[in-house]
C-alpha cells in the first residue's frame, strides 16, 4: 500500500486498511496493491457504463471498459480497480477518516472483492466452516439469514470457522475447488445471541450486533476448506426444514451469492468454471433454520447425512 | 446465396453441468440454463454455424429425423436470437 500524501489522517486510514488485512489471515502475498489518495472532492463521475447501486456503493463494471469503479456514497470516496493487476487506486475525502470501521466494512470490503478477481480469487457471499470430522460446508445466502447464527452455533459444537460470510473460491488440490475465508467476528443479532444464550462478546454498536471471534465460542478457525456440502439457509419457525436441490438449483443459488460473475468478463469464464465445479463436488440443500436446531444442534448434519 | 451463419455472443460465458449448459450473459447480467441438446448447438457455436451445419450435429448426437432437428435447431436459434445469446455473422465468402 501507498499513499500520495503525508497527511497523518490518510496515513492512518492506510494502517488501518493494512491491519484490517491482517485480521482477515488473507495471506500477505495475495493482498492486492491499494494506493491512496486525499481529495478535496471528487471529479463528476465521466464513466457512462451502467450503474449498479447496492446499499452503500454504486459500481461501474464490465463490458465496453475493463476497469471497475466504485464510489462509496456514504462520504465521498472513489477506487478505481485495475482492468487486469490486483490494485486499486482510491482517493477518498477527509469525510471518509471520521467513519474508517463504516469505510473498511462496507467500502473496501467490494474494493477487495473486485481485485481479488484479479488473483483468481472468486467471492461468494458465504459462511464457511468445517466439522469435527473434516467435512467442509458453505452456507449462503442474503443477511439475516441465519448464517452467521448458525455458523456460531456449530463453532460452539467444535467446528472450524473459515468466514461468517467473505468467502473466497478458489482451486484446491486433485482438481477440487476450495474455498478460503477473510476471518471476521461473527456478528451476531440480539435473537440470535439470545438463543445461543452469548453472554460476552464485542458489542458492534452501528450495526446493532454481538462481535465474537469462533474461539470465543469453543470453535477454531482454518484458513481453507474443500466444501462437500452447500445450504442456502433462511430463518424459518420452530421445526428446521432441509431440502435437497437439484444440480442445477445448486448452480443457480451459486451464481446468485457470487454475482459478480455476472458483472465483467475479467475472470469470468474461470469464475464460472470454479462454481460449476463446486456444484459438482457439493451436496446442496435449501434449508429454513428452526428454533429446534438450539436444542438439537446435530440435527443439521443428521438432516444431510 | 450463402446461408447465414451464427455464433455465440461475445459477452456470453457457457459450462457444462451435469450434462446441462450454464450460460452468463455479462452485458445483460442475465443467467441461463439449458438440456444437454441446447449445450451441444451452444458449444457448436463457439465457431460460425449455420442452420444446416447445425442439424447435421444433431442428426450425428441423436437418434431423431431430420425434419425434427431442423424445427429444433430452428426454434432454439430464434430463441438465442431474442436473448442475445448468438448473434448474426456475416455468411462465409
Amino acid at each position: 500500500m501507498s499513499s500520495t500524501s503525508l497527511d497523518g489522517a490518510l496515513l492512518q486510514l492506510e494502517h488501518d486498511v493494512a491491519q484490517w488485512l491482517l485480521n482477515s489471515r488473507l495471506e500477505p502475498e495475495s493482498w492486492p496493491r491499494f494506493v491512496f489518495r486525499e481529495v478535496s472532492a471528487l471529479d463528476a463521475n465521466p464513466d457512462t457504463r451502467p450503474v449498479f447501486t447496492q446499499p452503500t456503493v454504486a459500481i461501474q463494471a464490465g463490458p465496453p471498459g475493463g476497469a471497475v469503479r466504485i464510489r462509496w456514497d456514504l462520504a465521498d470516496a472513489e477506487a478505481i480497480v485495475d482492468e487486469f493487476l490486483p490494485q486499486a487506486t482510491i482517493s477518498v475525502t477527509p469525510d471518509v477518516y471520521a467513519r474508517t470501521d463504516f469505510f473498511l466494512r462496507t467500502m473496501m470490503v467490494v474494493v477487495l472483492l473486485f481485485a481479488m478477481r484479479r488473483r483468481g480469487r472468486f467471492h461468494v457471499h458465504a459462511a464457511a466452516l468445517q466439522s469435527p470430522s473434516g467435512e467442509g460446508w458453505l452456507l449462503a445466502g442474503t443477511s439475516g439469514g441465519g448464517k452467521s447464527t448458525t455458523t456460531a452455533l456449530l463453532a460452539r459444537e467444535g467446528w472450524r470457522v473459515s468466514t461468517e460470510d467473505i468467502a473466497f473460491i478458489e482451486p484446491a488440490a486433485e482438481s477440487t475447488v476450495g474455498v478460503r475465508g477473510f476471518r471476521t467476528r461473527l456478528a451476531l443479532r440480539p435473537g440470535g445471541a439470545a438463543l445461543l444464550q452469548v453472554e460476552s462478546g464485542l458489542e458492534l454498536t452501528d450495526r446493532g450486533k454481538i462481535g465474537l471471534w469462533p474461539e470465543e465460542l469453543g470453535g477454531s478457525w482454518i484458513p481453507v476448506i474443500v466444501p462437500s456440502v452447500i445450504m442456502f439457509t433462511s430463518v424459518g419457525n420452530d421445526r428446521t426444514v432441509v431440502q435437497r436441490l437439484s444440480t442445477m438449483d445448486a448452480m443457480r443459488g451459486l451464481v446468485q451469492w457470487s454475482m459478480w460473475v455476472l458483472f465483467e468478463t475479467v475472470g469470468a469464464t474461470e469464475h464460472l468454471r470454479l462454481l460449476s465445479a463446486l456444484t459438482a463436488q457439493t451436496r446442496a440443500y435449501r434449508v429454513q433454520l428452526g428454533r429446534d436446531l438450539f436444542d438439537r444442534p446435530a440435527l443439521l448434519q443428521e438432516a444431510v447425512g | 446465396m450463402t446461408e447465414q451463419r451464427y455464433r455465440l455472443h461475445p459477452d456470453l460465458r457457457l459450462t457444462a453441468l451435469a450434462d446441462e449448459g450454464v450460460l452468463l450473459h455479462l452485458g445483460e447480467r442475465k443467467y441461463f440454463s439449458v438440456n444437454d441438446t441446447g449445450l451441444s448447438m451452444l458449444e457448436a457455436m463457439r465457431e460460425p454455424q449455420t442452420l444446416d451445419e447445425l442439424v447435421q450435429g444433431l442428426l450425428a448426437s441423436y437418434e431423431t429425423t431430420e425434419a425434427d432437428a431442423r424445427q429444433s435447431a430452428q426454434a432454439f436459434l430464434e430463441r438465442c436470437l431474442q436473448a442475445s445469446v448468438i448473434v448474426p455473422t456475416p455468411p462465409a465468402s
